[in-house]
């Protein structure tokens, strides 16, 4: 305790004190020695008299004498007997006053004899004053030296850890030009960043420093600021790490002001890792009190990390048993809240046994717990902590904490131990994060996704189901859980080796992660649960292994069958979980691209019971990823079921199920168009199959001209049915250019004429570019059929060609005729053109079967020639309704030149084909062919 | 006449070979095949065989026996069992015991092996099939160990279920090796522990349990073939249920008839030797609407058939079966499987 320099002070400040006490006395009263004090008196009374400010200011000798004697009695009873920092205030006072006495001594020119005794204490006094302000002295020599790494040894010598100092000096450096880095990022391409930089240089060589520093500092004030901010964080670091002095005239201010720069620091920029290294050796070295090991571990925010290694240090601190409970507590916390921030983990995974063995405090058992909740690895879960826990468990009873960690136990070994969390519990750990909370977030945003946060595992009470269903109830997907293997069958060899290395299917969170671990990933125990997740989904959509499918598929047929709404009568909220269920699978159809097999199963089955009503979108959607297979098949199964409900059905209905076809025979065209490419094209049998599968593609594009024939019939000619017709057949015209499958199935006529005549500009724009793709098609389709003429005779392209070619060549002359009629300027010629055009007999125009009334009238019934003034009515009428037509259709490109290039390109066509079909003969009289012509432009 | 039809003989000439382009490959495909082939016509084959005493029951332990007859079980099916194994049942007692243990003390965990005060036994049930190509039958009982007499090992049996499959084998030609087909399931006990432990069923074999209900027209089978069974000596009386659905409460109609009575008309129905037909069926259970109706004047065939109950087994409309007559186990449990898997199929 008692060293010399103390020992020293303690001596000078008693003598000094009770000296100026006496001499303070003598002053003021004349008791101790009259003639001493009637020297005094006559000698103020000079000093007065040499000096008439004080005179002009209205003090006396006397005054002058007392105030000064009551001084020097009061500074001297404080040095002697008041301890602390008030001593050298009395020390400095009377330093003054001996100053001023001296002063005096030589404004009345006393000789050297009167005054040498205050010339000696006054040097007494400076003496005590620099001895005992030397350990402020200090610091302030050390900043003065440059960071050269060199060090004297007689200031440190002292220091119980100078070599860590040392680390620390020689840290500090890289940690600058660190910073500097920093910091120029952010002030990329200003000029302030040259000086900055330049600052920081200078400041790292010895020697120069301070000038230079100065220059620059009046440029860049913030800088200084740092620099003084750093400055102040070194000395506190470098003072803490110093260890408490107890005999320090002025500890506790200093250390208060030192833990000040400290917390601010660290809240506001957060600490190096070295420093959080030095600091946590002193906080649980125990070398301060509680109350400040508190403070430093309070604020252990890291700037972006925290190395390893002193974690590992404060750990062994633990051991040694210096620091207190609540310390170690406080510790703990820290670490769970930091953990993330820790560089690397694997030395303190080797830790495990020395965390497990804390777990018997009660105290720290908590914070314990969650530490291993986060260490935990399928490695560290032996029978003997199973045990351990267990035994911890009957000791202290149901804990929220020990329940986690033993739910991980049974999470990594489920066959060493059992738990089932209860449903309702949602915390399992205090928060040991709340004191940290905005520090945290200000270091995650420091970090900035410089490193991902390890994955974790969420316990949750989804492990739970509800207890108020059914448990044989299946709506509810299970929540993921890897499949123990160890229950399941025998193991093989390559199961003993996959669990090595086996990513639990908890612990997947992002795609990267499945990439990587895509070969040894734990299935999940009930395959069903991957219709929740979408990452496994990926991996769903290219495994090529049986029994996942099939696990899928029994699960889904079962589920889909018990819960069926139209199988059980059931209530509301069912039938509400049942859509959620279907809106699920058909999510992850949509996403896999194709149909469950028991998706369609279930529809083979339901169909013919289904209402049409209940669960009418999700079902239709269904509908849509029906595998490809023969149309003849699907038929009986789906579409005899179909049709009645359609036709008796909403006019929305009618329009969404066309829709869910248009889709259907995309996903169908797709699923062929990927299937040709993907097979070898000499095989023999090849053509044949592909063949079929082009035959059942057309049936099932003829069956829904089929259906939207008679369902526009119904509907008389509604403008909403015929736009989803021409969806579908947007997609028909466009299956040889797009899906590059020989196919092209022209639509029936009545939907054409309909179209045609219909009122809606919309319509005629998406016949017309109908039309215009078929166009397309068809000179595509004949290129290609020229090419390969030697190899398909006969073969199914060839002949869906050559038997709808001419078929449409009829359709489209009329509509020709009609859009010539549309756009000629007189109907007369437009009449004349129409006659010689179409193949027709050569009747008048009027007769012609293509305009015959029908069309207009919509009377199927009228079949036969017309009396010929009906027919005039009905020309006049036609004659209407095409100026109508034309004048809409003029008005419309006039808006828009959307329609003037399809329209030109087919009427440049048109009169091509024109010309061809001039060339061929009219039919003339042959009754049977025009019986034909008839029935073929009849409606329906 | 739609002009599609039309064009249908034309298409389905051609679309044969499209046929081979499906067949052949993985069983999922096969599975679906089947479906397809199931859903276009009457889901109930026209005629059944009557259930005879098959030389396989005579391998049946007599005391395990014993523990299926007379007592009501509820019926649920089964999705296949995914990598079962017969060998394991010591480790699946295993664990089942501690899940049940560990459910039962919500939040207590408990260590796999512990002594706990119940007891899981897994044991096969040898012979319970219909041929040597079933998957063997499996029992699981619960026993809870009585604290106080240590010196009775056998405790009480607090829940018994087991899993069977007699003549699947002819139904389910699509399994692979990973799987094993059991698609009936009966469970004895309280409705609690059939949920834990089928809980545990559908994690640890990802299978899937739901309830197996007997339409009315499988009860009138039923009744059918059990009537037809040549017994030895009655046990019980012929009996059936009807309910009327009406308001407040509803009707129950119990119609019991002798067996001998019950016999002596089906002989009378009955033409094809060792076969049950649908025409055959429909004419028994006319026969006995029409004798109420003149009794009673009641239209029984408006209402609802629950229940059947015969010396042979007893099956209600809700997935309850009680199985009799020892003779005929084999015959009840095979029309319950052939139910069970056209449900998960």
């Amino acid at each position: 305790m008692a060293s010399p320099r103390t020992i020293t002070i303690m001596a000078l400040s008693v003598a000094l004190g009770l000296f100026f006490v006496f001499m303070g006395t003598i002053k003021l009263t004349p008791r101790l020695s009259k003639d001493a004090y009637t020297e005094m008196k006559r000698a103020y009374k000079s000093y007065v008299r040499a000096l008439p400010l004080l005179k002009k200011m209205g003090i006396n000798s006397i005054l002058l004498r007392k105030s000064i004697g009551a001084l020097e009695v009061a500074c001297g009873i404080v040095m002697t007997l008041v301890p602390g920092r008030p001593k050298d205030v009395a020390n400095f006072f009377l330093l003054l006053l001996v100053l001023a006495v001296l002063f005096f001594h030589q404004l009345v020119g006393d000789p050297l004899k009167r005054y040498a005794h205050a010339l000696v204490f006054g040097i007494l006094l400076t003496c005590r004053l620099l001895i005992a302000r030397k350990p402020e002295e200090r610091p302030s020599e050390k900043k003065a030296l440059p960071e050269s790494g060199e060090e004297q040894p007689s200031l440190y010598e002292k220091a119980p850890q100078g070599k860590v100092k040392n680390v620390y000096t020689v840290m500090a450096t890289p940690r600058n030009t660190r910073r500097s880095q920093l910091r120029s990022r952010i002030s990329q391409g200003s000029d302030s960043y040259q000086t900055n930089l330049l600052a920081w240089k200078v400041k790292a060589e010895p020697g120069n420093s301070k000038c230079v520093l100065k220059d620059s500092s009046a440029v860049e004030d913030s800088t200084h600021a740092d620099d003084q901010a750093e400055d102040d964080l070194r000395i506190a670091v470098e003072y803490f790490q110093r260890g408490p002095r107890k005999a320090s005239l002025n500890k506790e201010k200093i250390l208060e002001k030192r833990l000040k720069t400290l917390e601010n620091v660290a809240w506001k920029n957060g600490l190096a890792p070295e420093t959080i290294d030095i600091l946590l050796n002193v906080a649980l070295s125990g070398k301060f009190g509680n109350a400040i090991n508190t403070r430093i571990l309070k604020c252990m925010i890291p700037e972006t990390l925290i190395s390893e290694d002193s974690v590992v240090k404060a750990v062994s601190w633990l051991c040694v048993g210096k620091c207190s409970g609540n310390i170690k507590v406080l510790f703990y916390r820290w670490l769970v809240a930091m953990f993330d921030f820790i560089d690397r983990k694997k030395q303190i995974s080797l830790l495990y046994g020395f965390f497990f063995a804390s777990l018997q405090d009660d105290a720290l058992c908590p914070y314990v717990c969650h530490l291993l909740y986060l260490l935990t690895k399928k490695e560290n879960v032996k029978p003997f902590r199973v045990r351990k826990l267990l035994d911890l468990q009957v000791k202290m009873g149901m804990q929220p904490h020990l329940q986690a960690l033993l739910s991980l136990y049974k999470f990594f070994a489920p066959t060493l131990i059992s738990v089932s969390l209860p449903v309702r519990r949602k915390i399992y750990f205090n928060n040991s994060k709340n004191l940290w909370a905005s520090a945290l977030i200000a270091v995650k945003q420091r970090n900035q996704g410089a490193f991902p946060e390890p994955p974790k595992l969420i316990l949750g009470p989804s492990k739970g189901r509800s207890l108020k269903r059914k448990w044989s109830s299946h709506s509810v997907i299970p929540a993921l859980n890897s499949a123990n293997i160890e229950c399941r069958g025998k193991k093989h060899l390559s199961d003993f080796l996959r669990s090595e290395i086996s990513l639990p299917i908890e612990q997947l969170q992002s795609f990267p992660q499945l990439l990587q671990n895509i070969h040894c990933l734990e299935l999940p125990s009930q395959m069903i649960s991957v219709l929740n997740s979408s990452l496994l989904l990926h991996y769903i959509n290219c495994v090529s292994d049986e029994a996942i499918l099939l696990r899928l598929s029994y699960w889904l047929s079962q589920t889909l069958q018990e819960e069926c709404i139209w199988y059980n009568i059931n209530n509301y909220e069912q039938e509400k979980e049942f859509t959620n269920f279907l809106d699920i699978v058909i999510r992850v159809q949509c996403f896999l691209q194709e149909g469950f097999y028991s998706c369609e199963a279930f529809l083979y089955k339901s169909l013919p019971l289904w209402d049409g009503f209940s669960c009418r979108s999700q079902f239709l959607q269904l509908l849509t990823w029906i595998p490809f297979i023969s149309f003849s098949e699907v038929k009986p199964l789906f579409f005899d079921h179909l049709a009645p409900l359609f036709f008796t059905s909403t006019i929305y209905f009618k329009c969404s199920v066309l829709q869910s076809l248009t889709e259907l025979l995309q996903n169908w065209l797709l699923w062929l168009s990927m299937d040709d490419h993907v097979q070898p094209v000499t095989s023999s049998p090849l053509e044949t199959t592909l063949g079929g599968s082009m035959d059942s593609v057309v049936q099932l594009i003829d069956y829904v001209g089929w259906l939207s024939v008679i369902a526009i019939r119904l509907e008389s000619n509604s403008t909403l049915l015929l736009h989803f017709i021409l969806d579908f057949y947007e997609k028909v015209c466009n299956i040889y250019i797009s899906y590059d499958l020989p196919i092209l199935v022209l639509f029936p006529t009545a939907i054409f004429h309909s179209a045609l005549l219909s009122l809606d500009a919309s319509i005629l724009n998406q016949l017309c570019y109908i039309i215009y793709r078929y166009r397309n098609n068809l000179t595509a389709a004949k290129k290609n059929n020229l090419l390969k003429k030697s190899g398909f005779s006969q073969s199914s392209s060839g002949f869906c060609l050559s038997t709808l070619t001419r078929h449409g060549v009829q359709i489209l002359a009329e509509g020709k005729s009609w859009n010539s009629l549309v756009l000629s300027s007189t109907p007369r010629a437009a009449q004349v053109r129409a006659a010689v055009t179409i193949p027709a007999p050569p009747w008048d125009g009027a007769r012609d079967p293509c305009l015959s009334p029908k069309f207009l009238n919509g009377s199927v019934g009228a079949i036969g020639p017309l009396e010929p003034s009906a027919m005039n009515l009905c020309w006049n009428e036609i004659k209407k309704k095409s100026h109508n037509l034309r004048a809409r259709l003029e008005a419309f490109s006039d808006h828009s030149g959307k329609l003037q290039l399809p329209l030109q390109e087919i009427i440049d066509w048109l009169s091509q084909k024109d010309e061809e079909l001039s060339g061929q003969l009219p039919l003339q009289g042959d009754v049977a062919l025009v019986q034909q012509e008839k029935e073929t432009h009849a409606v329906g | 006449m739609d002009p599609y039809d039309s064009q249908g003989s034309t298409s389905r000439r051609r679309t044969s070979n499209l046929k081979d382009y499906f067949v052949g490959a993985t069983p999922l495909q096969k599975r679906l095949e089947s479906i397809r082939r199931q859903s276009s016509f009457f889901p109930s084959p026209p005629r059944r065989k009557i259930p005879q005493g098959t030389e396989l029951q005579e391998e049946i332990d007599p005391q395990k026996v014993g523990f299926l007859l007379h007592k009501q079980w509820t019926v649920y099916s089964l999705t296949p069992l995914y990598k079962f194994s017969y060998t394991n049942f010591k480790e699946y007692s295993r664990l089942l015991s501690a899940f049940i243990a560990a459910e039962k003390q919500k939040g207590l965990a408990v260590q796999v092996g512990e002594d706990f005060n119940i007891k899981v036994i897994f044991s096969n049930l040898v012979g319970v099939r219909g041929t040597q190509r079933d998957p063997e039958a499996f029992l699981v009982q619960i026993l809870s160990k009585s604290q106080s007499s240590r010196e009775h090992r056998e405790g009480r049996v607090l829940w018994t279920g087991w899993f069977c499959c007699v003549f699947g084998e002819s139904l389910l030609e699509t399994v692979s090796e990973d799987f094993t087909c059991l698609p009936l399931f009966l469970a004895n006990g309280a409705e609690s522990n059939t949920s834990l432990i089928g809980g545990w069923f559908q994690k640890t074999f990802d299978c899937c349990f739901s309830p197996l209900a007997i339409s009315a027209f499988h009860l009138s089978w039923m009744a059918a073939m059990w009537t037809a069974c040549e017994m030895d000596h009655y046990m019980a009386t012929t009996e059936f249920f009807w309910s009327v659905p009406c308001s407040p409460q509803s009707l129950d109609i119990s119609y019991a008839i002798h067996p001998e009575d019950a016999k002596a008309l089906w002989d009378s129905v009955h033409k094809t030797p060792g076969e049950v037909t649908q025409e055959e069926v429909d004419l028994f259970m006319d026969c006995l609407y029409s004798h109420f109706h003149r009794h009673f004047r009641i239209h029984l065939s408006a209402t609802r058939l629950v229940r059947v109950s015969t010396s042979v087994a007893s099956a209600h409309t809700d997935g309850k079966i009680k199985i009799l007559c020892h003779k005929y186990l084999i015959g009840v449990l095979a029309y319950m499987t052939e139910l069970a898997i056209f449900k998960t199929e």
